[in-house]
């Protein structure tokens, strides 16, 4: 699109945020940061800035992924509640993914709400014996009539407590082994026999969450995903999409605080590592703006591992130094959203979604063609 | 025309226009015929390679600094010597100065530049890849210094570099001052750099998936396929950088002085560590004069020795802020 049309939107965007961004820091977690999370989301799409590039037969506004990074840009630098949150899943993952996947029925009934900030969505993916190595679930789906009755227990499922929905991984088929015989549900949290436990993170808040189900029954028609026994390919272009454009909003405020941290660099024992650290904020930058931008008319290129795990090692140099640059006792790692709570946060971003070590197995067999070692 | 844009295409046409470096400048020339360097140059010129980001109107290409930085990574993956930047940025300084002849000269082929970098106190100057008759060229935080040569004398090293004196406080024969040639400047040599943290990593892909040790690709094994990965992430870090950066000053984007100056701060840091990870992965035989791999470390040092180093270029990041 014309320059001048871009400029026009950013004007609109920025003018939008600066009169909406609410004055309060989000909660980070519990009954309050649900409340948070659903007046903001129901704010955006009041607004008419809630599901931007999404199509407009399902809600959003069919926008340009250069209109999604220019407001992406003037939502970080209003300061803007991150979208690491807990309406992340619903937008993210189980919204594309059922506009990808999902029956008619599916998408008429879930996309508006997750869009106009009704549901909170929650990720029902790893198990404690099923970590980096995802294929290896073996919570039960048994299909009984027009029902799958679960049982099994998944975990760090973030918002688990406060969700009204969960995208839900589960093996249906009982003689199948790793990628096959999965099938990917939608699991509403009020059914009878699902128990969650909040689990407190080493950061500080109850995120993340254990699910139990006891004979938790679900009918077929409204809650199976992409078929029967089609899970992974159907948790594939969630996971696919997690690694792209999902992360470009987190991307791009990464990039905003280690600008911040340059301006406020007064040290000079700092500044060699800082000056460093402004060329990879915006190497991660051009990675991902490129990459977006390149995705739009096309399938996600392979690229979008390197920059997750790009962007989840910067996450952590980035607030280590700051760590350093403020000290310890200073009031820019005080408080709920300060850089000690981002400090200790970030050590989840080399492990969610996969380690980096599997990610770089990842990148070497998939991106490069390296062969798989001997098992 | 906006920053916000797929350069897929532009990427493409830079490929084949540069292709022809695959037969031209095969990175076994350096080798085996080390003092055919420069017969060959006359290729550069044929091929309009010196040219690029220059007006048709000039004997230019008539395309944009994007191309130019994009055509820098392929010649940086065929390790042209530094005499390439050098010389495109000669004949754009001289250009600007109105040195048509000078220009015209640079541009035929009768004369090259090369890079070069004044010692603090003026006194001396190290000289890259530099026969006598060249220009030479030397890359400033503000722009581009160009000195006359005749005092150098021929060194024997493809790759090396040489000392020279040059008289106290010598004038040089003309001096450009431009935040967009000082950009150019940075962006041609990162682009180079980033080429060459490409190939390392191609290079070294390709060797882990054939060389077998206890009974399996070393590839299979997870320490190298993660170095690997490492460089593969790398690479991609600085190409990506490296074209952000020209499209930014394409576009006269605000923040695109900035950007050119982190893209040579990455690829420097790039280049480096790839072309130490591909010598690694290549065992002893990395370590051995008749592998490339050593070719593309000290290609790597020379362009940082030219651009006055990483420490610089942090120097002038932070400076930028303040």
């Amino acid at each position: 699109m014309p320059s001048d049309d871009l400029a026009q939107f950013r004007a609109e965007a920025r003018s939008w945020l600066h009169a909406n961004t609410p004055a309060h820091s989000a909660p980070l977690d519990g009954p309050d940061s649900r409340t948070f999370v659903l007046d903001w989301q129901r704010c955006m799409y009041e607004g008419g800035w809630a599901g931007l590039t999404w199509p407009s037969e399902y809600g959003g506004r069919s926008l340009s992924v250069a209109q999604q990074i220019v407001w992406f840009e003037e939502y970080a630098r209003c300061g803007a509640p991150s979208t690491h949150n807990a309406s992340f899943v619903g937008i993210n993952h189980a919204g594309p993914t059922i506009i990808a996947c999902g029956s008619v029925e599916q998408k008429a009934f879930h996309l508006p709400k997750i869009l106009s900030g009704e549901v909170i969505w929650c990720q029902g993916f790893s198990e404690p014996g099923a970590g980096s190595d995802l294929a290896s679930l073996r919570t039960k789906g048994r299909i009984e009539g027009d029902e799958i009755v679960i049982d099994g227990q998944k975990i760090w499922s973030s918002y688990a407590d406060i969700g009204d929905y969960q995208e839900l991984l589960i093996r249906t088929d009982p003689e199948s082994t790793r990628h096959k015989g999965l099938t990917w549900l939608i699991c509403p949290m009020d059914l009878p026999g699902i128990t969650v436990r909040p689990i407190k993170t080493m950061a500080g808040p109850a995120k993340f969450c254990e699910v139990f189900y006891d004979q938790v029954r679900v009918p077929i028609r409204e809650s199976v995903v992409g078929g029967i026994g089609e899970g992974w390919k159907t948790a594939m272009a969630t996971l696919s999409f997690e690694r792209g454009t999902a992360s470009l909003a987190l991307q791009i405020s990464l990039v905003g605080k280690v600008e911040q941290l340059a301006a406020d660099c007064i040290d000079p024992f700092v500044a060699p590592r800082l000056a460093d650290l402004r060329a990879d904020a915006a190497a991660l930058k051009a990675m991902s703006y490129s990459f977006a931008l390149s995705s739009e008319h096309g399938t996600p290129g392979a690229e979008g591992s390197l920059i997750r795990l790009y962007f989840a090692e910067l996450a952590k140099r980035a607030s280590d130094l700051a760590v350093d640059l403020y000290g310890i006792g200073s009031p820019e790692l005080a408080g709920e959203h300060g850089w000690a709570f981002e400090f200790l946060d970030a050590y989840s971003e080399t492990i969610a979604g996969g380690t980096a070590e599997i990610q770089r197995n990842i990148i070497g067999e998939r991106v490069l063609g390296l062969p798989r070692g001997k098992a | 025309m906006t920053i916000f844009r797929d350069i897929s295409e532009t990427r493409e046409l830079v490929d084949s226009f540069t292709r022809p470096a695959q037969s031209l400048f095969p990175v076994a020339r350096l080798r085996e015929d080390a003092a055919g360097e420069n017969a060959r140059w006359a290729n550069m010129v044929e091929m309009g390679w010196l040219a690029i980001g220059l007006p048709e109107g000039s004997g230019g290409v008539g395309l944009t600094l994007l191309e130019e930085a994009l055509a820098a990574q392929t010649f940086g993956r065929h390790l042209l010597s530094s005499n390439y930047p050098a010389t495109v940025l000669a004949a754009d300084a001289s250009l600007r100065s109105g040195w048509q002849d000078l220009a015209a000269s640079l541009l035929d082929g009768s004369r090259r530049a090369a890079l070069a970098r004044r010692s603090a106190d003026e006194g001396t100057i190290v000289v890259f890849d530099a026969e006598p008759g060249d220009v030479l060229v030397v890359i400033t935080s503000s722009g581009v210094d160009m000195f006359d040569a005749a005092a150098i004398a021929a060194h024997d090293s493809v790759h090396w570099a040489s000392e020279v004196s040059l008289a106290k406080r010598a004038k040089p024969l003309l001096s450009v001052a431009s935040p967009d040639l000082a950009a150019k400047a940075q962006l041609i040599v990162a682009g180079m750099l980033a080429g060459i943290a490409s190939e390392c990593r191609d290079r070294a892909v390709e060797y882990a998936k054939v060389r077998e040790q206890f009974g399996q690709p070393i590839g299979a094994f997870q320490a190298v396929k993660h170095h690997c990965a490492n460089m593969a992430i790398t690479a991609h870090a600085a190409r990506e950088l490296v074209s952000f950066a020209a499209l930014s000053l394409v576009e006269q984007a605000p923040e695109s002085e900035h950007l050119a100056m982190a893209a040579l701060n990455l690829a420097l840091r790039a280049a480096r560590d790839n072309a130490g990870l591909n010598i690694q992965i290549h065992g002893g035989m990395g370590f051995s004069d008749e592998c490339d791999a050593h070719l593309f470390l000290k290609a790597a040092r020379i362009l940082n020795a030219a651009v006055g180093g990483i420490d610089s270029t942090r120097q002038s990041l932070m400076a930028s802020v303040q």
